[in-house]
This record gives C-alpha cells, structure tokens and sequence, in this order.
C-alpha cells in the first residue's frame, strides 16, 4: 500500500475488516445449504458437476457451529486447508494493521504444485460415482 | 545475480526468500471465486518460490505480479457471478409475484 494517504489506508483497512466480520456474522447466522440468498458454484450449476470448492460455504457455516463431522462431509479438502488459510490471513491482517506478519511458513515449490494437482484431482474425483464419498454430503443428526 | 532482494541471497540455496506469492489468495479465489483464474494463481504462486529458491528475484517479484493479477481476475469473476445471481434472485422473486 506505498503511495496512499494514511488516513485513505485505514478507512480501506476499516472496511476490509467490517466486510469479513459481516461475512462471518452471516455465515454463522444463515446456513448456506437451506438460505436462498448465497450463490451457488457457477460450474454445479451450469454443468451440474461439482468443483473443488462446492460445499465450502456449507462446511464453514458447520465449522462454525462446531460440527466438524458435518463439514468434513460436505467438504473434506476446505478443512484441511482451512487452518492454513487462517493462518495465512491472519498474518496478512496483522501486517496491515500492525506492520508486523506472522513467522512466515515458507514452502517449496513443488509443495504448491503438488498442491495444485490435490485440489484438480479432488475436483475430478468427487464426480467419480465410486468415490462420491468426496461429494459434498449433508449429514442428517 | 543482481536483483531487486530485500536479504541476502546465498548461492544456490535461499533460506526465506521475501517475495510475496499470493498462495493464501490463490487458494481462497480457486475455492470460493473462480476456479480456473485461482489455478493460474497458484501456478505463479508455485513461480515466485521456484524462482525465488533459485535466486531469479526478477523473475520471482514478475510472477508475484501475476499472481496477484490472477487472484484479483478470480475475485473480480466470483464477484460478477454473485451480482448477478443477486439480480437474477431479485428478479425471480419480482416474476413470482406476479
């Protein structure tokens, strides 16, 4: 952020933080599987196949009530990498507002990579009939 | 190699090279925008340390750019699905009306 005003920064930095703050507020209020108002995965619904991604949405509102079971089922992979990713952000948003980040975790190349072939393949695999354990599940307690 | 580095690159081996590579963005926009324009963004992601690990900081900070190009790409697609989702909600629920 070199070349704003500071004042300009931190009205942008105030609204980041009120936009997530709002975002996890209504994720935690209104399940994604049963309120009409969050979209759907653009590629479920063109092509009716699921993505990577699809039940994520449903698997943070669970995590956010504590079913860890529940939102393993709809999405394993997003809670998996969810740690890291709060990590990751956690460490941006600390470094906006303090300027000091968290230790980096630095990972080599190939991890990424074989990162990006995990995320692809989970992708392909949930559309496999037999292994449509993947499929983002809605389990009934 | 010379090259825009903030530390000390020493030959062959960069311990943490500080070039930002935008992997927590690229995972969230492959996740929750916009699948294909996340994947190129972590493709660069899995760039900017391979160059950084080699001590190309040039080409390390150029696909940090596109990295976050990328993610910026995804979000802005997500974003413009979600629009007009909402519009086409909107008006589904005006039609019912009716």
């Amino acid at each position: 952020m070199i070349g704003k005003p500071d004042s300009q920064r931190n009205l942008l930095l105030a609204g980041m933080l009120a936009a997530a703050a709002a975002a996890v507020v209504a994720l935690t209020v209104f399940d994604p599987a049963t309120s009409g108002f969050f979209p759907p995965c653009p590629l479920r619904y063109l092509t009716g196949w699921y993505c990577p991604g699809c039940g994520s949405l449903r698997a943070l509102h669970q995590l956010l009530h504590g079913n860890l079971r529940a939102a393993w089922a709809l999405n394993p992979l997003a809670v998996v990498l969810l740690p890291f990713l709060t990590y990751g952000i956690a460490s941006h948003a600390l470094f906006a507002i303090w300027g000091k980040p968290l230790p980096r975790i630095w990972f080599p190349a190939v991890w990424i990579r074989v990162l990006c072939g995990v995320i692809i393949l989970f992708g392909i695999a949930r559309n496999i009939p037999a292994l449509d354990l993947l499929a983002p599940r809605v389990l009934h307690p | 190699m010379p090259g825009p580095t903030a530390g000390p690159v020493p030959g062959g081996y960069a311990p943490t090279p500080s070039v930002e590579n935008y992997l927590v963005f690229a995972i969230l926009a492959t996740v929750l925008c916009c699948l294909p324009a996340g994947i190129v963004a972590i493709v660069y992601a899995s760039q900017v340390n391979s160059k950084a690990q080699s001590g190309d900081m040039a080409g390390a900070l150029e696909a940090s750019k596109n990295a976050k190009l990328w993610c910026w790409i995804s979000a802005g697609t997500g974003l413009a699905v979600g629009v007009i989702w909402g519009l086409l909600a909107a008006l589904g629920t005006l039609s019912h009306m009716h």
